[in-house]
């Protein structure tokens, strides 16, 4: 094994790569690829027994419907809206935080991260009546605004945590190396520091955008009217709906699924950026 | 190996890369949040109404927040209908509006489930609902008792009240807290084809003998089929049908006097009667959702089903169209021979207690009660729901609808099931005074669970009977 | 820390350096509390009125409307930790905790390890492989409902028609097969997290590590332990720690799948509290039950923070 050449090693590598890709790829979108099924197919298909798993055939009239007929295009935007505010708020607030906490020292730097994960200890279900009062003190009820804060709010404490993890990462001997030739502070962060920790920053953005796109307690309590609830309070909704179109319902998941797959594929470079300190 | 992943990268370009990225994300970010704020997000005023007499005292009274600087009032509503007929009652509110001048009425839709929180909310952030249905009647009753609404006996009196369906009409400690408008009851479905075929006997069925025999004879199980699915999902809705059972066999949950009777000989026979059920039901119903008790029927997996809102067109439309009239409704046979119980809904519209214009909304609740309107509300979803005012289905609005021809049988069936059996709260002996505990919609979770174990947990049905009914003694003393 | 004398070295006497100098003095300390200061404000003026007045709920009977609440004192509590539910609750939450964190990491790692190779078309898999967690909930829930359903899903058909079992399943009903099922869901929609945590980490990993390593002729399941384990182990800390928390607590998946039954087989503590609140309307119990899956919590983050916290540091 251990005296192929390297061209067989690295055909052998290539097949193997390709196989686990393929494998666990075929593997893991079984139910994804049902799903999609499932919206092109005339619903009276869907219950029946035995089950076709070919469908007869694909209309898109579940999608047309979908778009013509609901509100989904307004709850995209709501849902669009709230998600880039959460990213941005969580970002500008998190990182200058995540920052402190990795390169100063502060009356109780070592509790800041590990109290804020507090809020995940609670089953924020049960608390709902009194952040529905809170929040709408604030005037926060029924606001984009409002909704993207909590978002935020929520996403801060795993946001903190994982943006520590990448900066302290980065090892001290590097940013001590910068510091000896000289440069400041604000230069250190822009060339070192944030590109070492761009995939997690990426990865933050990421996962803000995802929790805030498929949140469904804090946009449930804080949205009253129907113009402005989001995707997954809107999509919801069509269920127990007096016809129950199961077909239009999964078409509605199907899209919504797409934005944050998308950010994903613009973000990919970013995301794997990796270990660039060349600039100095 | 190294060069084969994404370890390395590019050098300079990066950092140019990321400072780009930073402020587009930024100034994207800002474009986007000024448009939020601006299109029609903006933010809500929270509002502080006053002190409520019965309220949880949340709330610093700051003046009146429903009602406008021009004095326009608003009047919020909640409901939880079905999705046609949300556009109806928006037409009927801007009517109202219209109509009244200087009101506005805000209407909120919520799911079924969520409306209690909502409600609840509402009231503890200072900004009640003022006008409610709060969907099911234990969740009506309830937010009644505890004090969230305010009696409409004028409303009632207003017309008398024979103007509505005596069944629907009853009250708490002497007074009217609910007009109705529309409801649903209980009813078997079944599937005439599949009921020829197997020779088994037909609906209506005098004794539950005939009604097993008929589940009995028509399941199949190499092909799938059953003949009547026992639902056991932990929920109210699936309480109650075994408490129709319990009632028609002689038991209750409570006696007139207010004491809980459920341990008796009769719920044990009742939960008996659900356990030997259960041998003509598949294993998947113990867990159903509700939306999943019905489309198995249609695909010939279920010979009989039973559920509350009459969408049996609906689905005969998207399941399966072929079936036109072999889906036909019957009641919830009685043991022996005596007076079936038919559970219904449409407790109707309340009056917050808290609402700063109850004459408003005491005229928006008798215009929502009106026969004409209820007729819309009715048409624009056929057959799904019957009518708790007299007289809709003499209106000829009712019956131009093209589903309402054709559905016509099975709809007069399904009112005469209410007319005749129907119960709200499916309560005591006597309708017009509510057990308050029999309303509770907890209760029907107690019953489930008495079911439940019953036929999961194979305990003896007097055992679950006494079982539960000691929890029950326990959760409302 | 050295970064202080850095600045007052460098600056001159003039009255604007003064207040510059003064700003910068003001640093280490300070600068750290104003930088945290904007999260730490928004986190407790949102959750801390509603912690303290869940609290309060949760020491009154009182009904989800909120009206007449009777104190009723610690009696609540001691109830509910008499009861078999509680028990049987946490029992249930402790096995689907495991088992979905189990689930996700493995197949996250395992994930990440694969979309960390190059090949064509990596953008294209890595966004299919990560949309799972995009998906909302209810989307997945929906989809795996009528996959396996015990009636006339294409699972059971296929598991027939494969032979691998005689009757259909009810997945959802069964006592057995309802929190399996729940775990694999879980582990389906919640996998990406980690794979996306792990991934993003492996990036930081220096290619020289493993370049020497070759050099040194070490097999790839070495370099896998000795280079990239320890590497992904701060990641690893977090990913776990918050998959714990979020699962424990989690409410969508197990009320949408099965609400917490057949009876009270997949019943966990959020989904009892929340069926006592809401279903039951009794809000002083419900929220009871959440302060003391609260104290739940906190005990076993306390245990894992003392038995791997230095991977945190």
């Amino acid at each position: 094994m251990f005296d192929l050449t390297l061209r067989q090693r690295h055909y052998l590598e290539r097949v193997t790569t390709y196989g686990l890709v393929i494998g666990m790829t075929v593997l893991l979108m079984i139910p994804m690829v049902w799903g999609v099924l499932s919206s092109v197919r005339p619903s009276q298909e869907l219950f029946s027994w035995p089950p076709q798993l070919i469908p007869s055939n694909i209309t898109l009239d579940n999608y047309r419907l979908l778009l013509e007929t609901t509100e989904f295009t307004q709850y995209f935007v709501n849902s669009l809206v709230v998600a880039v505010l959460a990213m941005v708020f969580t970002l500008s607030i998190a990182t200058p935080a995540a920052y402190a906490v990795t390169r100063y020292e502060f009356k109780g730097r070592q509790y800041v991260t590990n109290l804020s994960t507090i809020i995940y200890m609670f089953p924020l279900v049960l608390l709902g009546i009194p952040l529905f009062v809170i929040f709408s003190q604030l005037g926060l009820t029924n606001s984009r605004l409002g909704l993207a804060l909590t978002h935020t709010a929520f996403a801060l404490p795993f946001a903190l945590m994982l943006l520590r993890v990448f900066f302290n990462d980065i090892s001290p001997a590097i940013v001590e190396s910068a510091r000896l030739v000289g440069a400041g502070r604000i230069t250190i962060i822009r060339k070192i520091i944030l590109p070492l920790s761009l995939p997690g920053i990426v990865a933050t953005v990421i996962f803000v955008m995802a929790l805030s796109w498929k949140e469904y307690f804090f946009a449930l309590l804080l949205m009253n009217k129907n113009a402005l609830s989001t995707l997954p309070i809107g999509i919801a909704s069509l269920i127990g709906m007096s016809t129950t179109n199961w077909g239009l319902i999964l078409g509605g998941v199907m899209i919504m699924s797409l934005p944050p797959m998308v950010l994903i594929f613009f973000l990919y470079d970013y995301l794997l950026e990796g270990f660039a300190v060349s600039t100095l | 190996m190294a060069g084969d992943t994404k370890q390395s990268t590019s050098g300079s370009s990066s950092t140019n890369r990321t400072r780009r990225r930073f402020l587009e994300a930024t100034g994207a970010g800002t474009v986007v949040a000024l448009a939020g704020c601006l299109g029609g997000g903006g933010d809500g005023d929270g509002g502080d109404g006053g002190d409520g007499g019965g309220g949880s005292g949340e709330t610093t009274g700051n003046g009146n927040a429903t009602t406008g600087s021009s004095g326009t009032k608003t009047i919020r509503v909640i409901n939880s209908a079905y999705e046609p007929v949300q556009k109806v009652f928006e037409e009927i509110f801007s009517e109202f509006e219209e109509q009244e001048g200087n009101v506005e009425v805000e209407y909120n839709r919520v799911d079924f489930a969520d409306a209690p929180q909502q409600a609840a909310q509402a009231q503890a952030a200072g900004e009640p609902w003022d006008v409610m249905n709060l969907a099911s009647p234990g969740n009506n009753v309830t937010a009644a008792q505890e004090g969230l609404l305010q009696p409409i006996n004028d409303v009632v009196d207003d017309r008398g009240v024979d103007y509505w369906n005596e069944k629907a009409m009853f009250k708490l400690d002497g007074d009217h807290y609910f007009a109705p408008h529309y409801g649903s009851v209980i009813k078997l479905n079944y599937r005439v084809d599949m009921f020829e075929e197997a020779g088994a006997p037909m609906p209506p069925f005098d004794n539950w003998e005939q009604y097993m025999t008929a589940a009995e004879k028509l399941t199949n199980t190499s092909k799938n089929q059953y003949g009547h699915p026992v639902f056991l999902g932990s929920n109210h809705f699936h309480g109650v049908w075994p408490m129709m059972l319990t009632m028609m066999n002689g038991g209750g949950v409570v006696n007139p006097d207010g004491d809980i009777v459920f341990d008796s000989q009769e719920t044990a026979e009742a939960l008996q009667f659900v356990k030997d059920m259960d041998q003509y039901s598949p294993t998947s119903a113990h867990n159903s959702s509700i939306p999943d008790m019905r489309p198995p029927l249609y695909q010939g997996q279920y010979a009989m089903t039973w559920y509350s809102t009459n969408q049996v067109a609906a689905d005969i439309e998207s399941y399966n169209p072929d079936l036109k009239g072999d889906v036909q409704v019957t009641h919830v046979p009685a043991p022996k021979g005596n007076e079936p119980v038919a559970r219904m809904t449409g407790t109707g519209y309340g009056v917050s207690s808290e609402t700063e214009h109850p004459k408003v909304a005491k005229r928006l609740v008798k215009y929502i009660t009106e026969r004409e309107n209820v007729t819309r509300m009715l048409t624009a979803n056929p057959t799904a729901k019957i009518p708790m005012v007299k007289g809709v289905l003499e209106e000829d609005a009712m019956w131009e609808n093209d589903t309402m021809q054709e559905y016509e049988d099975l709809y007069r069936d399904l009112v005469g099931i209410a007319e005749d059996y129907g119960r709200i709260i499916a309560v005591n002996e006597n309708p017009e005074t509510v057990n308050p505990i029999t309303g509770r919609a907890l209760s029907e979770t107690m019953v489930v669970g008495a079911a439940q174990d019953a036929v999961l947990e194979d305990m003896d049905p007097m055992d679950a009977a006494t079982k539960w009914a000691d929890r029950m003694r326990e959760e409302y003393k | 820390m050295s970064e202080v004398s850095e600045q007052t070295s460098a600056t001159s006497t003039g009255a604007l350096a003064q207040a510059k100098n003064k700003l910068d003095n003001l640093s280490e300390n300070q600068m750290g509390l104003l930088l945290v200061l904007p999260l730490a404000v928004l986190l407790m003026v949102l959750y801390l009125y509603p912690i303290l007045r869940g609290f309060v709920f949760s020491l009154q009977e009182v009904s989800l409307f909120a009206t007449d609440p009777v104190w009723a004192g610690a009696q609540q509590y001691v109830d509910t930790l008499n009861s078999d539910r509680f028990w049987g609750a946490l029992e249930n939450g402790i096995v689907y905790t495991v088992g979905s964190v189990a689930v996700t990491v493995v197949v996250g790692v395992g994930t990440a390890l694969v979309l960390n190779r190059s090949f064509f078309g990596e953008r294209f898999v890595t966004g299919l492989v990560l949309s799972p967690y995009m998906i909302p909930i209810v989307g997945i829930v929906l989809v795996f409902r009528w996959l396996f359903n015990g009636l006339n899903g294409a699972a059971n058909y296929v598991f027939i028609e494969l032979g691998l079992v005689n009757q259909p399943i009810a997945w959802f009903s069964s006592s057995t097969y309802a929190m399996p099922m729940l775990i694999l869901i879980s582990g389906w929609a919640l996998y990406p997290f980690v794979c996306m945590l792990v991934l993003a980490k492996l990036q930081t990993i220096p290619d020289e590590y493993y370049e020497a390593a070759d050099l040194m002729g070490a097999s790839r399941t070495r370099q896998f332990v000795s280079i990239t384990l320890p590497q992904l182990k701060s990641v690893l800390f977090v990913a776990i720690l918050l998959r714990m928390l979020w699962t424990f607590n989690l409410f969508d998946i197990i009320w949408l799948g099965t609400q917490g039954g057949p009876g009270n087989a997949t019943e966990t503590l959020p989904i009892m509290a929340y069926r006592i609140a809401f279903d039951g309307l009794r809000l002083g119990e419900g929220t009871a039950v959440a302060f003391l899956t609260f104290v739940v919590l906190a005990a076993g983050t306390t245990i894992y923070f003392r038995s791997f916290g230095e991977a945190s540091a």
